[in-house]
Formats: C-alpha cells, sequence, structure tokens
C-alpha cells in the first residue's frame, strides 16, 4: 500500500497552511490489467467544498470507494484527519452516498434511519426524520415502494444526518428533480456553513458551479487540473466573432461590452448586458462565425473530456 | 444485542421460521411413525431384501436406533445440509447483489466486526435451532412412554454442528467468489455431491461429510468420536477463517 509515498508528485499539493483533511499520495488501482486510478494525488483542504468532476469511467467512484476501504489500492496512501490506518474509527466521522450503494428494501424510511443511527455516536435522528418530512418522504412506507429521486432522497439525508467532519457524496443529485436538486444543493451548503469539508462528485456542471469551492478534473483515473473558485465563478457572456474582413477593435465596442479578446481572425467579446444590441450590433459586418460561447468551466470540462459527456 | 445482529434476526427471519417448522413437523412425524414401523419390520417386510440393508433395517425396532438413525443421521442432517447452505450463500452475497453491501462497508465497523456478527448470528441460531428442536423431540419421546437418554440426545448435536458449520462456511467461501447467491449455492452442492461420490466410487469414507463421525454409535453406546469430531471442526475453521480472508481482502 505504500510502496510509492516517497515519490509523492507535488503538483496538487498546498503550500499554504491550511489544515489539510483528506491527502490522497500516489494512489493507484488496477482491475485486472487495466488501471482505473493512476498515481492519483489530491488534498482537501478542512471547511472546503471540493468536487471530483469527470466524465463516466473517469475513476471518481472508484476514488470514493478506495477512501471509504470498500476497495483496496494498489499502491499509494490516504491520510484522513491525520490517520492513514484505523480506517473504520475515522468512518465515525465521514458521511457518505455512494454512487451504486441501495438501502434495504424491505424496511421503511423510519427504519433506515433508525438502522443508520446505531452506528454512529454523533448521529442526529431527530434532524433526519424532520428532513424526511420536510421533503414529502413518507416514514412508515417501504423503500421497495419508492421512486428513484425519494431513494435518493432518502440516501442522502441518512448520510448527512451523521454530523462528522467530512461528507463524501458520490453524484448526490443523480435521479433528482431541478427542484429537488435545488434543495438538496442548498442542504449541503448549509452543512458546510457549519464548517463541515464536502467532496462531491459530479457531471451536473450546475451543481458543481453552485457548490464547489474548487474543482478536480479527472481523466481516465488521474488528476488533469485543479481549479479555484475564481475560475468556476468566471461567468462572463462571451460571444464568438470571426469577421470576413479584418476590424478595428474600437469599431466593435458598444455598451454592455466589457472587453474583447482577439485570436488570430476572432474576436471573444465578453458582455454584461445589451445581448441583443451588441449582436444587432456585430451582424452589420460580414462575418463567417457568431455564436455564444460556453462558459470557461464548460470549456475546459469539454475539453478534458472531449466534449461526449452528459453534463447538465 | 448489537444493530447489525438485530438487522441480520430480521432479514433472515423466515429461513429460521421455515427451518424451525420443518425440524418440529419431522421430530414429531418420527416418532408417530415408531410403532407403525416396528409393527412392518415385527411382520418381516424385510424378508428377501439385500443383507447390507437389512443389517442396518433390522435394528430399528429398538427405539433408540431408530430415533437416532431418523433423527441425527437422517432429517437433521439433510435439512441441517440444506439451510446451512442456503444460509452460508446468501449472508453476503445478498448485500452484494442487492447494493446494500456499501452502506455495511462505509459505517464506522471494522470488516471483522461485521463479518462475526453477520456469520455469527447465524451459526448460533441455527445451533440454537437444532438443541430446541432436538430437546423437543426428546421430551416428546419420554411423554410417549419410550426410555431416551436426553443428554446424549442433546451431546449428539455437537459432530452435527460441526457438519454444519463446515457446509455454511464452505457456502459462505465460495459465494465470496462468486458474488451470487444462486451460483454459490449450486457448487458448493455439487463439491458436496463430488466427495459423496468419491466416497462411494474408492470407499474414501472420510470425504464424506455426511457419513463420516456417524451420531448413532455414540448415542447407543456412548463412544464419543472425539479425534473424529476435532479434524470436522478443525476443517471448518479453517474454511470459516479462509472466508474472513477472503471477505477482509475483497473489493466491494
Amino acid at each position: 500500500m505504500e510502496k510509492s509515498a516517497g515519490k509523492r508528485k507535488d503538483k496538487n499539493k498546498f503550500n499554504n497552511k491550511d489544515e489539510i483533511i483528506i491527502d490522497f499520495e500516489n494512489i493507484t488501482k488496477n482491475y485486472g490489467k487495466k488501471r482505473v486510478i493512476n498515481d492519483f494525488n489530491l488534498q482537501v483542504k478542512k471547511g472546503e467544498v471540493l468536487a471530483l468532476l469527470g466524465k463516466n469511467g473517469a475513476g471518481k467512484t472508484t476514488l470514493f470507494k478506495i477512501l471509504l476501504n470498500i476497495v483496496k489500492a494498489d499502491e499509494g496512501k490516504i491520510e484522513i484527519m491525520g490517520e492513514s490506518n484505523k480506517r473504520s474509527k475515522i468512518r465515525e466521522n465521514i458521511s457518505f452516498l455512494g454512487e451504486d450503494y441501495r438501502l434495504y428494501s424491505y424496511l421503511n424510511a423510519e427504519e433506515i434511519i433508525e438502522l443508520a443511527s446505531k452506528f454512529y455516536k454523533k448521529y442526529d435522528k431527530e434532524w433526519a426524520l424532520n428532513k424526511l418530512e420536510e421533503f414529502d418522504i413518507p416514514l412508515n412506507k417501504k423503500i421497495e415502494k419508492f421512486s428513484k429521486g425519494m431513494k435518493q432522497t432518502v440516501r442522502l439525508i441518512q448520510a448527512l444526518a451523521n454530523k462528522g467532519e467530512i461528507i463524501i457524496l458520490d453524484e448526490p443529485s443523480a435521479g433528482l428533480d431541478v427542484k429537488m436538486q435545488n434543495e438538496i444543493i442548498t442542504l449541503i451548503q448549509d452543512i458546510n456553513n457549519k464548517g463541515k469539508t464536502v467532496l462531491f462528485s459530479s457531471h451536473n456542471l450546475l451543481e458543481v458551479k453552485k457548490l464547489a469551492e474548487r474543482v478536480a478534473f479527472m481523466k481516465k483515473g488521474e488528476i488533469v487540473a485543479v481549479k479555484d473558485k475564481s475560475f468556476i465563478a468566471r461567468e462572463e457572456n462571451k460571444i464568438i466573432f470571426v469577421p470576413q474582413k479584418k476590424i478595428n477593435e474600437n469599431e466593435l465596442v458598444i455598451d454592455g461590452i466589457t472587453g474583447i479578446e482577439k485570436d488570430g481572425s476572432k474576436y471573444i467579446i465578453y458582455y454584461e448586458k445589451n445581448e441583443k444590441e451588441i449582436v444587432k450590433h456585430l451582424t452589420q459586418y460580414p462575418y463567417f462565425k457568431l455564436e455564444y460561447g460556453e462558459s470557461d468551466l464548460e470549456e475546459f470540462f469539454l475539453k478534458i473530456t472531449g466534449g461526449d459527456d452528459n453534463s447538465n | 444485542m448489537t444493530i447489525l445482529i438485530k438487522k441480520e434476526l430480521k432479514s433472515a427471519k423466515w429461513k429460521y421460521v421455515i427451518f424451525f417448522a420443518l425440524l418440529i413437523i419431522m421430530a414429531i412425524t418420527i416418532i408417530i411413525q415408531y410403532p407403525f414401523v416396528k409393527n412392518l419390520l415385527e411382520q418381516g417386510i424385510l424378508e428377501g431384501m439385500p443383507q447390507w440393508m437389512v443389517k442396518g433395517a433390522s435394528q430399528q425396532t429398538d427405539f433408540n436406533v431408530y430415533l437416532s438413525s431418523n433423527w441425527f443421521d437422517k432429517n437433521l442432517l439433510q435439512l441441517s445440509v440444506i439451510f446451512s447452505i442456503l444460509l452460508g450463500m446468501s449472508v453476503i452475497a445478498t448485500e452484494v447483489e442487492d447494493h446494500t453491501i456499501e452502506f455495511l462497508l462505509t459505517r464506522p465497523f471494522s470488516r471483522e466486526r461485521i463479518f462475526f456478527e453477520k456469520t455469527g448470528i447465524q451459526l448460533a441460531t441455527g445451533l440454537i435451532i437444532m438443541i430446541l428442536t432436538t430437546f423437543v423431540l426428546g421430551i416428546i419421546s419420554l411423554f410417549q412412554g419410550y426410555e431416551v437418554d436426553l443428554i446424549r440426545l442433546l451431546i449428539g448435536i455437537i459432530p452435527l454442528f460441526a457438519k454444519f458449520f463446515i457446509i455454511y462456511s464452505l457456502a459462505l467461501l465460495v459465494s465470496l467468489f462468486f458474488n451470487d447467491q444462486v451460483k454459490a449455492g449450486i457448487s458448493t452442492g455439487v463439491i458436496l455431491f463430488l466427495l459423496w461420490g468419491i466416497n462411494f466410487i474408492w470407499d474414501l469414507a472420510f470425504v464424506n461429510i455426511f457419513s463420516y463421525a456417524p451420531v448413532t454409535p455414540f448415542y447407543l453406546h456412548g463412544i464419543f468420536p472425539w479425534s473424529a469430531i476435532l479434524k470436522l471442526y478443525l476443517l471448518a475453521f479453517v474454511l470459516y477463517s479462509l472466508s474472513l480472508y477472503k471477505f477482509k481482502n475483497k473489493d466491494f
């Protein structure tokens, strides 16, 4: 397990004095001949919300399973709250929602909460039952009779009711409608505001934008980039404009445009208002291309995934 | 009682109820049938039958021979084999098939604790059912006016539980390789059938768990087969330990 701990790569390591709550060091995992996690390094700061973003098969779920010791890493080391062993004791402080784990279908929602509460010292059963009622989940109905969204809500609430320090959520909004997604995002934000660390995976960009303070982009079991809040928050509206003839940049500027970048014959026009007037203004010039650009996060995500993911 | 034990009892309750009910029905049936069987044997029903069959069956006019051979070496053994496979093949594999194993493995319990509590309660419940039903068999026999040694009857469970433990551990171990309870159950059955077949063909009695260390000689003559029973328990512990090792190191 600790074969390669000494050759740690520092590209994702913090240099400041932030308290590190989870530290992945050179994690590698193979399933047969296929490498699913490749020399993975990442540090999670205490109290932050970090999203793992990547398309299906990037290794997000396997990484969480390694973190929780459901799957054993072939190489590398994980420290959680300063401990690399005693994983069962550390799990007292972890609330986990797995992507494919299910609840006991022969139990009802109240029994699930009762069952989950018996495993932890700091489990808030009252909170969980109140939340279930808030989300209109019938307490005495068996899980097998629930819709997919209701099951996901129960799974999430039973996980979040453990008042540990670390929340790990694998695709928390999977199977939920937009209204429920927003409510769940608010719920996770509330928990994070109480100082809890949230590590979650998603390929729902909207969820990532609303929740994450940092995003780690995963591809083929590796971290390909880690971006911070300033990058995620960059949401300027963009128009990609390629005129047929060369135009002086100053001629393009009208009210609402905040900046223009020139890239060869292409102009990237950033604006904050007057979208219709700006488009009307641009179309007076003959052009090859005029289209709306993606936000930086979407653009980057599409770039690293090759644009073939089901991102929202 | 811990939460895991309660959950385990709840999830397998119907298996225990059916195991218990079938054994009680069989215990009562054995006692009720005895006068009828004895009468047939005394009327010479065995005349003309092969010598090896007559030798064993003719002794069943004695109630204790009849009781022990029908209970320990037939009904209780057969049902124990079936239920040990049913319990062993499903105790972990059901959680894997239903995707509930992650729920358990992400709780602050060690894998050892999960393993021992889940399997321990099944083995303990199996043993309790065997003791209770054997006790009921003894009590009903006494009430019917037959002379039976209740203590020796209960001690007879010791080798039988070893066989239950072996088959349970074998089914559990196989299920950890297949992650599928049906495949695990069938494979365990095939392994036991092959061992039974080898015993027939080459007279390797010790590989046949069904005929090895029978209870009847002990029950009738009081000679307890310590050595054979120790070997049975040793085999059970080896299989159980291998299952624990596999469970501890398995990726789910």
